[in-house]
C-alpha cells in the first residue's frame, strides 16, 4: 500500500514535472503571439458572425491552438518583406486619416519565391487572420485560382469599371485562370537598362542617355557594345551584372505561356536566350557566376567591375540600383543613368488580393483601390515612393505634375520618362500560368549548368530544363519533347 | 544475457516498476515517431495534388517506388488497359533520385577518406606515450571545436567566403592575383570538394576521438613488447594500432555512411537563397525540397524516405552484425574487447 | 626481418625528429581549425566596403560595434527576422528543456532496464536499439504531416516532447550503468525502506552523475544547433519563434541587406554562446567523446 502511495506520488511528480515544459513550451508560443494577437475570444466570435468559417480548408478544424488567433478588428496584410508595406501605410495614413493602429502587418521577412510556402502554413490555421494577401507574378495564379484562399474583388465592391486606368497586363494578370478579377497590382513593373554613366563615357565616349540608347537597341548591338566595353576596359568590365537580369527581358518577351492545354512548351524566345546567354557567358559580357541577389551582386555596383544593371520599377531604390550604388553618398550614387534597353521589358511586380477570410472588406477595398483604381492617391504614392504605377492616369498626371525628378542614384534623371516608353509596349502576351515559378527556374538552372559547360549543347539543355519541371511536375504532359 | 541480473534480483513483483520506468520512453516514442513513421510509410503510397490550394492525396499504391526506382509510370496501352511503361516524368525522378543518391555517396566518401585518414593518424600520435608533444589536450579541444559550432552559421560562413563571382572574399583575392575564379558554390567538382573540406573540418576531431579510446583499448603491452623487439612507431602503427582497430574502423564507417545519408544542414544552407546546386543535392535535401515546395509532392519525399529507411536498416545491420557479442558493450569498447580476445589467443 | 633493422634507429634523437614533425602538424591542423572562426570574427569588426576591396584580412577593424547596430535597424525595420537576443532566449528555451527531458527519461529508461527484470526487458532494449539509427529524414514527412494536423505547427511541443524518447542516450546510459552501476546498492536501498522511485532519484540519478553530464552537454549542443526540426515545425516564421540557426538562414537568404559587415556579425553573434559553453565545458566534452569507448 505505501509503496503504492509513493508510486503515485512520483508519477504525478513527473506528470507535473512533465507539464511544466510542457507550460514552457506553450508559455514562449504565446508570448511570440501576444504581441500582434488581440484576444482570441473576439477573433472566434468575429469569424463566426462574419460566416467565413465554412470557406476555410477543411482540415483547419483541427487546428485550435487558443492563444493563435491574430487580430480580427484589424486589417491584416500578408506580405513576405516591408518594402511596400511601410510607405504604403504611411501615405494611406497621412492621406485617410486612418491609424497603422488599424492595420497589423504580417510579413515574413524571406524572399518572394519563399513567400508561399510560408502563407501556406499560415492560412492552414483558421484562426489566423488575413484580408488582404500581396502575391508575386509567378506563383499568384496559387492563390487566385484558389477560392478557399482568395475571393472576386467584386465580392468587395469593385467593378470593371473601376478597373479602366489601369494598365492592361497588370489587370489580366490579377485574373483567375477562369476569368474572376481577385488581384490588382499597384506597380506597372516596367524596367529598363540602368548604366554606367561614368563608365560609357571611359570606354564608349557616350554621353547622354539617348546616345547610349542608340548602341543597345537590340541584342546584337547590345552584343556589340558589349564586346567594345569588355575590350576598352582591358577585360575588366562586363556589359551587365548578371544573366539573371538579361532573363527577365527575355521572359517578357516570350508570347506563349509555359503551359497551354496542360503541355509544357518552350517559346522561342527562351531557345534565343539559350544562345545568347552562352555567347554572354562564354564572353564575359557577365560576371562569371556571380548570383543575383547575392550580396556580391550590390558590390560590384560599386566597383568597374559592371557597367549595368537590369532594373525594374521596384528596383531603383534599395531593392537594386541604390544600394548597388553603396546607398547614398556611395562610391558610384548618382553616376547611373537608365535607358530603355534592347528590349521593352517587365519584371515581377506585387498583385494584392483580398482574402477569403476578410473581415474588413471596406477598409480593404479602402485601401487597395488607394493605390490602384483611384488616380489622385496613386499619383501621389507613386511621387512619394518613386514607383511606376498601373494607373496610368496617375502617371500621366505625375509626369505632368514635374514635382517628381526621379531617384537620387540617377543623379537628376527621371526614371519615369523612361518607363512610361516601356509600360506603353508591354502586353504580356505570354501570360501567367501556376507552374511559372517551378518551370522558370528549371529553365534558369538548365542555362546556367549549360553556362558552365555541364551540358553539351542546347538540346541537352533543352532536355535538362524538360528534365527538371518532369520531376516535379509529374501531371503535365511533356509530349511535345519527345 | 541477463544472467547476473536476473541473479541479484529474484523477486518477480519489482517487474511493474521496470515497465513504469520505460513506459514514458516508449509512449513518447511511439506518439512522435512510430506513428509518423507509419504515416511516412503511408505517404509513400499517396500522391499530393495542390490544384485547388490545399494538398489532397490520391492512393497511388506503389506507382511512386515505381517512379524513383524504376522510372516507370502508369499509362494505358492502345486498348484502355493501364500499363507501366517508362514515362518522362517517372523517368526523370528516377534521374534525380539516382543522382542525388550518386551525391551522397560522393559527399559521404569524399569526406570519410581524409577524415579518418587524418584521424588515424592524430589518434595514433596522441597516444604515442613516446612521443613529448606538449599540449595534447589544447590541441584535442581545438580540432574538436568545429564539431560543436552550428552547422547553419558554418554554412552561412563559408558561402560568405568562398562566394562564386570575382567579388567574393577567396575568389576576389584569386582574381586580383591574376587567376580564374572557381564556382566553388554552383561548380560542380569545385563544390562538391568544398563540401567535404567543410564535412571533414567539422568532423575529423570527433573521429580522432572516438579513434584514440579504440587504440588505448588496446593492451599496452603489445607496444611495449613491440618495442622491446625494436619495432619503428611506422611499423607499430601499421602491424599493431591498425590490425586491431579495424573492428572500431568498420564501425566508425557506417555509423558514419548512416550520418551521411542524412547530410542536411551544410548542402542545403550551402545553397540557400539560390537554386539548389544539383551536384551537392543530397538525398535529405531532396526528400525535402520535394515537400517544402511550392507545388509539393509528399509521395515522391515519402517513398524515398522508406528508401532511405530500408539502405539505412541494411547498413544498421552490418553494424551490429559486426559488433555483436553478449554484453551489448558499447562500440569502442567491443572493439577493444574484441582485440583484447584476439591478443590472448596470441 | 625489416622490424628489427628499423628497430636499432629508433633512439632519443628519431623520438625529438618524430615529436618536432608530430607537433607542427598538430600546430597547423590547430591553425585549420581556428582560421574560419577567426576570419569570422574578423570580418565582423571589418567596414562592409572595406570586405568587398579586400577580401580576407587577418587584422581586426573597428566597426563591430557599427555592424550590429545595423543589424538591430534590420530587425526594428522588419527587414530581417534576426534577433540575437530573442534566438538565444527561444534556442536556450528549446534547448535547456530538451536537454532535461533527454537526461531525465533516458536516465529513467536506462534504470529500468538495467536494474529491473521484466518480460519484455530484451525485447524493449532490443527495439531502442533497432531504432537508434533510424535518420530524422525518414519520419520527418509523417512527423510533419501528423503535427499539422495536430494543429501542433508553430508550437515549441513537437521540438521538445519528443526529446523524452532518445534512443542512442539510452544507450549510452545502459552502458554505463552496465558498468559502474553496483545492483546491490539497490537491495540496500530496498532493504532500508526506501521506494523504489526515491532510490532511482536519490541513489540513481546521483550515480550516473558522469553520464548525465556528458550526455547533457551533448544534447544541449545538439538541440542548439538543430536547423531541420524547428525549420520543419515554426513554419509561420514568427520572428519572436525563431531559434537562432533558422535566424542565421534568414540572414544568408535574405537578399536585400548588402553589408557584409553586418552579416558576418550576425553569424558571429549566433556561434558565441556554443564556443563559450563549449570552452567552459571542452575538456569534460572531449572526454565524453571518449567515455564511449575506454569506460571499462
Amino acid at each position: 500500500m505505501k509503496n503504492l502511495k509513493k508510486t503515485l506520488a512520483m508519477i504525478s511528480s513527473v506528470v507535473m514535472a512533465g507539464s511544466v515544459f510542457a507550460a514552457c513550451g506553450g508559455s514562449t508560443e504565446s508570448t511570440g503571439d501576444t504581441t500582434t494577437a488581440a484576444p482570441a475570444a473576439d477573433a472566434t466570435t468575429a469569424a463566426a458572425a462574419e460566416g467565413e468559417t465554412e470557406a476555410a480548408p477543411a482540415e483547419t478544424e483541427a487546428a485550435a491552438e487558443g492563444g493563435d488567433a491574430a487580430a480580427t478588428d484589424k486589417l491584416t496584410v500578408l506580405c513576405w518583406n516591408t518594402d511596400d508595406i511601410d510607405p504604403m501605410l504611411k501615405l494611406f495614413c497621412e492621406k485617410t486619416g486612418h491609424t497603422a493602429d488599424e492595420f497589423n502587418v504580417k510579413s515574413f521577412g524571406c524572399g518572394g519565391g519563399e513567400a508561399a510556402e510560408n502563407y501556406d502554413a499560415y492560412l492552414a490555421d483558421a484562426n489566423n487572420d488575413a484580408d488582404i494577401m500581396f502575391v508575386e507574378a509567378d506563383w499568384a495564379l496559387k492563390y487566385i485560382n484558389d477560392d478557399n484562399a482568395t475571393q472576386a474583388l467584386s465580392n468587395i465592391g469593385f467593378s470593371d469599371a473601376d478597373y479602366a486606368d489601369l494598365y492592361g497586363y497588370t489587370i489580366e494578370i490579377g485574373k483567375s485562370t477562369s476569368g474572376v478579377q481577385k488581384g490588382l497590382s499597384w506597380q506597372a513593373a516596367a524596367g529598363g537598362f540602368c548604366y554606367r554613366e561614368d563608365l560609357a563615357d571611359k570606354y564608349l565616349g557616350v554621353k547622354t542617355p539617348d546616345e547610349f540608347q542608340a548602341l543597345v537597341s537590340d541584342w546584337d548591338k547590345f552584343m556589340e557594345t558589349a564586346g567594345k566595353v569588355k575590350e576598352a576596359s582591358g577585360g575588366t568590365t562586363a556589359m551587365t551584372s548578371t544573366l539573371a537580369g538579361v532573363w527577365q527581358v527575355f521572359s517578357a518577351a516570350r508570347t506563349n505561356p509555359w503551359v497551354a492545354d496542360n503541355k509544357l512548351q518552350l517559346d522561342d524566345e527562351c531557345k534565343k536566350y539559350i544562345d545568347l546567354a552562352k555567347t554572354m557567358y562564354d564572353n564575359g559580357y557577365v560576371i562569371k557566376d556571380l548570383a543575383q541577389w547575392n550580396n556580391d551582386w550590390y558590390a560590384a555596383g560599386q566597383t568597374d567591375s559592371t557597367m549595368g544593371y537590369f532594373v525594374s520599377t521596384w528596383g531603383f531604390g534599395d531593392a537594386i540600383l541604390s544600394q548597388a550604388a553603396g546607398g547614398e553618398g556611395g562610391t558610384t550614387y548618382g553616376k547611373w543613368k537608365v535607358v530603355v534597353g534592347p528590349q521593352p521589358f517587365y519584371w515581377g511586380g506585387t498583385w494584392a488580393t483580398v482574402a477569403t477570410r476578410c473581415n474588413n472588406p471596406e477598409l480593404a477595398k479602402e485601401f487597395i483601390s488607394f493605390f490602384t483604381t483611384n488616380a489622385e492617391t496613386a499619383q501621389a504614392y507613386s511621387e512619394s515612393k518613386g514607383e511606376y504605377v498601373s494607373n496610368q492616369k496617375a502617371m500621366e498626371g505625375v509626369l505632368a505634375n514635374g514635382s517628381y525628378t526621379g531617384v537620387g542614384v540617377l543623379g537628376g534623371q527621371n526614371q519615369f520618362e523612361t518607363l512610361n516608353v516601356v509600360a506603353a509596349d508591354i502586353n504580356m502576351a505570354g501570360g501567367i500560368t501556376p507552374y511559372d515559378s517551378v518551370i522558370k527556374q528549371a529553365f534558369n538552372d538548365a542555362v546556367t549548368q549549360y553556362c558552365q559547360g555541364n551540358y553539351a549543347d542546347v538540346d541537352s539543355t533543352i532536355d535538362a530544363f524538360v528534365d527538371n519541371v518532369a520531376a516535379s511536375l509529374p501531371d503535365l504532359d511533356y509530349s511535345n519533347f519527345e | 544475457m541477463d544472467i547476473s541480473s536476473s541473479r541479484k534480483i529474484r523477486s518477480i513483483s519489482y517487474a511493474k516498476y521496470g515497465y513504469l520506468f520505460i513506459l514514458p520512453f516508449f509512449v513518447v516514442y511511439a506518439f512522435f515517431q512510430v506513428y509518423p513513421l507509419f504515416n511516412t510509410f503511408y505517404l509513400s503510397t499517396q500522391k499530393s495534388t495542390t490544384e485547388t490550394g490545399s494538398v489532397v492525396l490520391e492512393n497511388v499504391g506503389l506507382d511512386n517506388f515505381r517512379a524513383i526506382l524504376f522510372g516507370e509510370g502508369k499509362s494505358t496501352d492502345d486498348a484502355g488497359n493501364v500499363i507501366y511503361k517508362e514515362t518522362r516524368q517517372a523517368g526523370a525522378i528516377k534521374k534525380d533520385f539516382f543522382r542525388v543518391m550518386g551525391n551522397t555517396l560522393i559527399l559521404w566518401f569524399g569526406n570519410f577518406i581524409p577524415q579518418i585518414i587524418i584521424s588515424l593518424l592524430l589518434a595514433a600520435w596522441f597516444t604515442d606515450a613516446y612521443l613529448k608533444v606538449k599540449g595534447k589536450g589544447f590541441f584535442k579541444i581545438v580540432m574538436y571545436m568545429p564539431n560543436i559550432i552550428t552547422a547553419a552559421s558554418v554554412a552561412a560562413l563559408f558561402v560568405m567566403l568562398f562566394s562564386d563571382s570575382q567579388l567574393g572574399a577567396i575568389n576576389s583575392m584569386i582574381h586580383n592575383a591574376g587567376g580564374e575564379t572557381v564556382p566553388f558554390v554552383s561548380g560542380k567538382d569545385q563544390s562538391r570538394v568544398l563540401i567535404m573540406i567543410i564535412q571533414t573540418w567539422m568532423w575529423f576531431g570527433n573521429t580522432t576521438i572516438m579513434l584514440m579510446s579504440g587504440i588505448m583499448g588496446i593492451n599496452p603491452s603489445l607496444f611495449e613488447a613491440a618495442n622491446i623487439d625494436g619495432a619503428s612507431p611506422n611499423q607499430q602503427f601499421f602491424l599493431i594500432t591498425i590490425p586491431l582497430l579495424k573492428p572500431i574502423m568498420l564501425y566508425t564507417m557506417v555509423t558514419s555512411m548512416i550520418g551521411g545519408l542524412q547530410m542536411f544542414d551544410i548542402p542545403y544552407l550551402y545553397n540557400v537563397g539560390t537554386s539548389q546546386n544539383p551536384f551537392t543535392e543530397t538525398i535529405a535535401v531532396f526528400i525535402y525540397n520535394h515537400f517544402h515546395n511550392i507545388k509539393p509532392n509528399y509521395g515522391y519525399s515519402a517513398s524515398s524516405s522508406v528508401v532511405l529507411f530500408v539502405i539505412t536498416a541494411l547498413l544498421g545491420s552490418i553494424c551490429f552484425a559486426v559488433n555483436r557479442d553478449k554484453d551489448n558493450t558499447p562500440k569502442a569498447k567491443r572493439g577493444a574487447k574484441a582485440l583484447k580476445n584476439k591478443l590472448g589467443g596470441l | 626481418m625489416s622490424t628489427q633493422m628499423a628497430g636499432t634507429k629508433s633512439n632519443s634523437q628519431m623520438i625529438k625528429v618524430r615529436t618536432t614533425l608530430v607537433t607542427i602538424v598538430m600546430v597547423l591542423l590547430a591553425i585549420i581549425s581556428l582560421l574560419p572562426i577567426y576570419i569570422l570574427v574578423v570580418n565582423a569588426t571589418r567596414d562592409t566596403f572595406d570586405i568587398s576591396k579586400q577580401g580576407i584580412s587577418l587584422l581586426p577593424g573597428l566597426n563591430l560595434f557599427d555592424n550590429i547596430k545595423t543589424l538591430m535597424t534590420w530587425s526594428e525595420e522588419g527587414k530581417v527576422q534576426y534577433d540575437a537576443f530573442i534566438g538565444y532566449r527561444n534556442s536556450a528555451v528549446i534547448a535547456f528543456s530538451t536537454t532535461l527531458l533527454t537526461v531525465l527519461f533516458s536516465a529513467m529508461t536506462a534504470y529500468g532496464i538495467v536494474v529491473y527484470d521484466f518480460r519484455f526487458k530484451n525485447a524493449a532494449y532490443t527495439i531502442i536499439l533497432a531504432v537508434m539509427m533510424i535518420p530524422v529524414q525518414v519520419t520527418s514527412v509523417g512527423f510533419y504531416q501528423f503535427m499539422s494536423k495536430l494543429g501542433l505547427t508553430d508550437s515549441y511541443l513537437p521540438l521538445i516532447l519528443p526529446a523524452i524518447a532518445a534512443p542512442s542516450v539510452v544507450f549510452f546510459m545502459r552502458q554505463y550503468m552496465k558498468s559502474s552501476f553496483p545492483l546491490e546498492i539497490v537491495e540496500a536501498a530496498r532493504i532500508d525502506g526506501c521506494g523504489e522511485y526515491r532510490t532511482f532519484f536519490t541513489i540513481g540519478i546521483p550515480m550516473m552523475k558522469p553520464a548525465i553530464a556528458v550526455q547533457a552537454i551533448f544534447a544541449f549542443v545538439a538541440n542548439w544547433n538543430n536547423y531541420y526540426t524547428p525549420s520543419m515545425i515554426l513554419i509561420s516564421r514568427e520572428k519572436t519563434q525563431l531559434t537562432l540557426p533558422m535566424m542565421v538562414n534568414t540572414i544568408i537568404s535574405n537578399d536585400k541587406l548588402a553589408d557584409f559587415g553586418a552579416n558576418y556579425s550576425a553569424i558571429m553573434l549566433s556561434i558565441i554562446p556554443v564556443v563559450i559553453v563549449y570552452f567552459i565545458f571542452s575538456k569534460f566534452i572531449v572526454e565524453g567523446v571518449a567515455l564511449g569507448g575506454v569506460k571499462e
